[in-house]
């Protein structure tokens, strides 16, 4: 058996090269992720349910086809695990609620399906914070699995709601994972625990076969150890998908995939843009990280301050997330079996959303509207707008989130670009005072991913961050 | 009477009132539940009610219906509380939208079109 010991947190491309020249097979690198998933994942609730005899049985199946010389790809015999809000077929679907644990929709989410036909082995469907916590959860103890655990600090929180993806492949459990962002869910738990999480724009990827929290404003995407590596699982789940009416109709090609490509940025100038800043909320390791990440880009680009324009983002969303979730969860609440929910107060949030008056859901949509062409105008003369990820790093699980987040975000760019599905990624770039990770965000107009990724990309070729592994024990 | 049942009382006794207490006796609304099969029978309406819309606050009113079309025993004192809190956010967050200066073309951003199953022609 070779030592597949540094693999924990290697990149795709690593472990693809491993694969092809023969170090490893893709059993082997199956019962190593396998093995780090059924050990170290209870250790940080991160997993729900490993999926050995499937993982063998893909993994398997890529090795005799590798070995005839049939390749699917650079994910072909790659490892990897999805957020339990992803439909599965033969395997339960838990949404991450005690009341829906052992439900089962027996089919492949659209996602699924496009990543088993790439050759990408099923490890593991990961922990989340309950109905992707669209119930209003205030405290790290939010799911069925227990509070997501961060992959650095087993005492602080992964993020939500995509929580287990968030600390298994920030603990090297797993190469890259699949998670859903209605707003921040994908953001969050990347920024906390070290890796790279990219938001999609909205119907990018098929919402075919995942739990509809907000079905204007769900987003599936990747997240895994590097931006290259988003770029090369979001390259084979991307695309139009005659089962989501809301999916783009065309397709979509990262334009880093395939052999190495040349250092990114290195034939261009970026043009980077910040916004205002509230530097009151940040932690100062996190605006001493930002303001390092920006001479970091002076590298690569220029870099204008701007303004988005003055229109209510967080209202707009609150507003759409709240309505369509009360449509979508109604029966779930009025039934009763809302009140079997894990956080006390997930098991009343929702309530409230069942009284908006559907004039209040209307105009927020018709503000969206402004919102999208708007924001479009400010942000489209550059290739990426740049924030801190998160405020702080991540805090204690026994704190509620108002004792510590400091409200999560410093920026408007947040509720905005999420009630414009727009794309975004998050990458780290430093430490915090207690050793957790810190993020940089970059966002970009509709339909962008590969600007945002060639930025991401180049800052990584240029920093470090990424290389750095939590000691897992 | 069993622990259950004393705590079922006083979950109702709470919410009968909280209701109360927040002006509500002047409000006669049905108190029959719209699950009813026979359907709800019609509300019966306050003589002057005017006053009544003046002196209830709207979150208020909208707590008194979600309790009454939903009750449950679960419905405690941090429930009702934090139930109320949402729906004062929600009115906020409406008011909020309505100031808004939008345009008659302002049209929402839905996701629609029109509909026609692909067919298989014969000729």
């Amino acid at each position: 058996m070779p030592d597949t010991t540094s693999r924990a947190f290697a990149s795709i491309r690593e472990l693809a090269a491993d694969l092809r020249s023969g170090a490893v097979t893709s059993v082997q690198l199956a019962k190593y992720f396998l093995d780090r998933l059924q050990k170290h994942g209870p250790k940080f609730n991160a997993v729900v349910r490993v999926t050995h005899d499937v993982a063998l049985d893909q993994a398997g199946q890529a090795d005799e086809e590798l070995k005839r010389g049939q390749d699917r790809g650079l994910l072909h015999g790659i490892p990897y695990a999805v957020k339990d809000l992803l439909a599965t077929k033969g395997i339960p679907t838990s949404w991450g609620a005690a009341p829906l644990k052992d439900q089962l929709i027996d089919e492949d989410a659209t996602v699924v399906g496009r990543l088993r036909a790439a050759g990408a082995v099923l490890c593991a469907k990961l922990s989340m914070v309950e109905l992707a916590g669209g119930f209003g959860y205030k405290q790290a103890n939010a799911s069925f699995t227990g509070p997501g655990l961060n992959a650095w600090d087993k005492t602080c929180w992964s993020g939500g709601s995509s929580s287990g993806p968030g600390s298994a492949v920030g603990a090297g459990l797993i190469p890259f994972a699949i998670g859903s962002e209605t707003w921040g869910s994908i953001m969050t738990p990347s920024g906390y625990n070290g890796i790279a999480g990219l938001r999609p724009t909205y119907g990018r990827v098929s919402r075919h076969g995942a739990m509809a929290l907000s079905w204007t404003m769900d987003k599936l995407g990747p997240m895994c150890r590097t931006a290259d590596d988003c770029g090369l699982v979001l390259n084979v789940i991307a695309g139009p998908d005659p089962l989501d009416p809301t999916s783009i109709p065309t397709p979509w090609t990262y334009a880093r995939v395939g052999p190495a490509k040349p250092e990114a940025g290195a034939h261009r100038r970026f043009r980077f843009a910040t916004l205002d800043v509230d530097f009151d909320k940040l932690e100062p390791e996190v605006r001493k990280n930002y303001e390092g990440s920006l001479e970091v880009l002076k590298q690569i680009g220029t870099i204008d301050a701007i303004k988005l324009p003055d229109l209510p983002y967080p209202v707009v969303a609150s507003t759409i997330i709240s309505c369509e979730m009360g449509a979508a969860f109604g029966e779930f609440m009025t039934s009763g079996d809302v009140w079997e929910l894990s956080a006390p107060e997930d098991r009343w949030g929702g309530f409230s959303n069942l009284l908006i008056p559907a004039r209040d859901y209307i105009n927020a949509l018709r503000i969206r509207g402004r919102i999208q062409k708007e924001v479009d105008t400010a942000i489209k003369d550059f290739d990426a707008i740049v924030t801190p990820t998160l405020n702080t790093e991540a805090g204690p699980i026994t704190q509620k989130f108002t004792e510590w987040s400091r409200g999560f975000v410093s920026t408007e760019i947040s509720g905005a670009a999420n009630a414009a599905g727009l794309p975004g990624i998050t990458v780290p770039n430093g430490f915090g005072a207690r050793g957790l990770p810190t993020g940089l965000e970059f966002t970009s107009r509709a339909l962008s991913e590969n600007s945002i990724l060639e930025a991401a990309v180049a800052f990584q070729q240029r920093t470090d961050w990424h290389k750095r592994t939590p000691v897992i024990e | 009477m069993r622990q259950d049942d004393r705590s079922r009382m006083l979950r109702r006794d709470f919410t009968r009132q909280f209701v109360l207490g927040a002006g509500l006796s002047a409000v006669p609304l049905t108190t029959a539940s719209a699950a009813s099969s026979d359907g709800p029978p019609a509300p019966k309406l306050p003589e002057d009610p005017a006053p009544v819309a003046a002196e209830v606050p709207p979150e208020v009113l909208l707590l008194t219906y979600l309790v009454r079309r939903y009750p449950s025993d679960h419905l405690d004192e941090v429930a009702i509380q934090g139930i109320f809190r949402d729906i004062r956010g929600d009115v906020a967050r409406g008011r909020a939208l309505a100031e808004f200066p939008l345009r008659n073309s302002d049209e929402p951003a839905f996701v629609y079109s029109a509909y026609r199953a692909a067919t298989v022609s014969n000729s």
